[in-house]
């Protein structure tokens, strides 16, 4: 769990940017495969606060969220250059109330549980939602978004401000 | 040419260099080495050396590759049994992969690219560390600092190839984690990050191959406001004396109080 410089071995830092930076440059290279036949499109690669901001104990996680934010501009930029009407942007949660955090809402710090830890680190003093960042991917792929491409759209109650 | 005398600023201490038998690492080394500091230059191939079998270049040559952990482990050992302690980490060697965009490029271009760019800086940021804190066992006196080479193509999407720039990304973000991490832990090691924009070393020869090498550096030079790419030539250190000869009389300087002392997670 804290996976810090000095705890993670070099499989884990693979295996970490395997999924999150590798998996992303294959969703998108397919993507682009499909979209320019249907004559254009929107992909959204959700990175992170953490794509944005240093964190002790989630090294290899920040550098694959720090990837996938500068494939995604690579990714606009390209698809702007060929015109091929995609657009490419990357979405930065903070802490989101999902499956994922669970084992951080166990991990109680001093007289705080582990959920307060979390939600103190947001200026707006929770957790987001899953449907508050799915509000903010539907705004990227939908014509609402249409001058928008190769930027960072932040959903942290705060966090990074 | 430096503005201020930093001859004795790293006496003492010793510092590795990756990717320093040329380009930036190679200058690195060289104001390194000018600075006081032991310097190893951690390379697959020492620089071309001269006629009388010298090398061109300051400090000592150890063969290395970044994307090994192995040979990261044997490199440690190397310096600890030669210079016996580590102050300075350079992680400045590597690759673009050359040309390719998110349609162009293979998986296994991305893993190349990756091993060496993001993964060999991983192991260099974690062995640097476990150097440090060999050098001065127990906080606070465990003491470094730590700079990893990323890339405009860190920052900006349209300056280098795919897998390149999400490599760069990761060890913009990576170095933060470190950062943060070594101040955590009271460690006083710093870790910061450098973003190069274009500049005329060896990790251009595909494009000066393709396009020609002066062709290739005005098309470079001309996506930089300045006008032209970055320099790499060492500097030329005075080889004026700081000895009595020179300060006739006068007591030497007091260290300068660092500039970069506050400077971590940049």
């Amino acid at each position: 769990m804290r996976n810090s410089i000095e705890d993670c071995t070099l499989a884990e830092y693979r295996r970490i940017n395997d999924i999150n930076s590798l998996g992303t440059f294959l969703g998108c290279k397919s993507a682009i495969g499909a979209m320019k036949a249907a004559g254009g499109g929107s992909i959204v690669n959700i990175s992170s606060v953490l794509g944005l901001r240093g964190a002790a104990y989630a090294m290899a996680y920040c550098a694959s969220k720090g990837a996938v934010r500068t494939l995604t501009k690579n990714v606009a930029l390209h698809c702007a250059q060929m015109k091929y009407n995609i657009r490419c942007n990357s979405v930065h949660p903070g802490y989101i109330d999902t499956p994922m955090i669970a084992p951080r809402l166990e991990q109680n710090a001093g007289n705080m549980t582990g959920r307060q830890a979390l939600e103190e680190l947001h200026p707006l003093g929770r957790l987001g939602r899953p449907e508050e960042v799915a509000a903010m991917i539907l705004f990227l792929l939908s014509d609402e978004s249409t001058f928008s491409t190769g930027s960072e759209f932040v959903c942290d109650g705060g966090l990074t401000a | 040419m430096l503005l201020v005398d930093m001859s004795n600023e790293l006496s003492g201490r010793v510092a590795i260099v990756t990717g320093g038998a040329s380009g930036i690492g190679a200058a690195s080394a060289a104001l390194l080495a000018a600075a006081g500091a032991a310097v190893i230059v951690a390379d697959l191939q020492p620089a071309r050396g001269r006629s009388d079998g010298s090398r061109d270049g300051p400090g000592r040559f150890v063969a290395h590759d970044v994307a090994s952990e192995d040979s990261w482990k044997s490199l440690l050992a190397d310096v600890f049994a030669r210079e016996g302690r580590l102050d300075i980490m350079v992680n400045n060697a590597g690759i673009s992969g050359g040309p390719g965009n998110i349609e162009t490029t293979t998986v296994e271009n991305w893993q190349k690219v990756q091993a060496i760019d993001s993964e060999g800086v991983f192991l260099g940021s974690k062995y640097a560390i476990e150097g440090m804190k060999r050098t001065g066992p127990g906080k606070p006196t465990i003491k470094g600092s730590i700079v990893n080479v990323s890339s405009i193509a860190g920052l900006v999407g349209g300056a280098g190839p795919t897998a390149y720039t999400a490599a760069k990304g990761a060890v913009r973000l990576l170095s933060k984690s470190v950062a943060l991490y070594c101040a955590e832990q009271k460690y006083d090691i710093r870790c910061n990050s450098v973003h190069p924009g274009g500049v005329d070393t060896a990790i251009f020869n595909p494009l000066w191959q393709a396009m020609g090498h002066e062709q290739g550096k005005a098309f470079i030079g001309a996506r930089h406001p300045i006008g032209r790419p970055g320099n790499w030539a060492p500097p030329r250190i005075s080889s004026r004396s700081t000895s009595s000869r020179s300060r006739a009389g006068r007591p030497p300087s007091p260290p300068r109080r660092r500039n970069s002392a506050l400077c971590t997670g940049s």
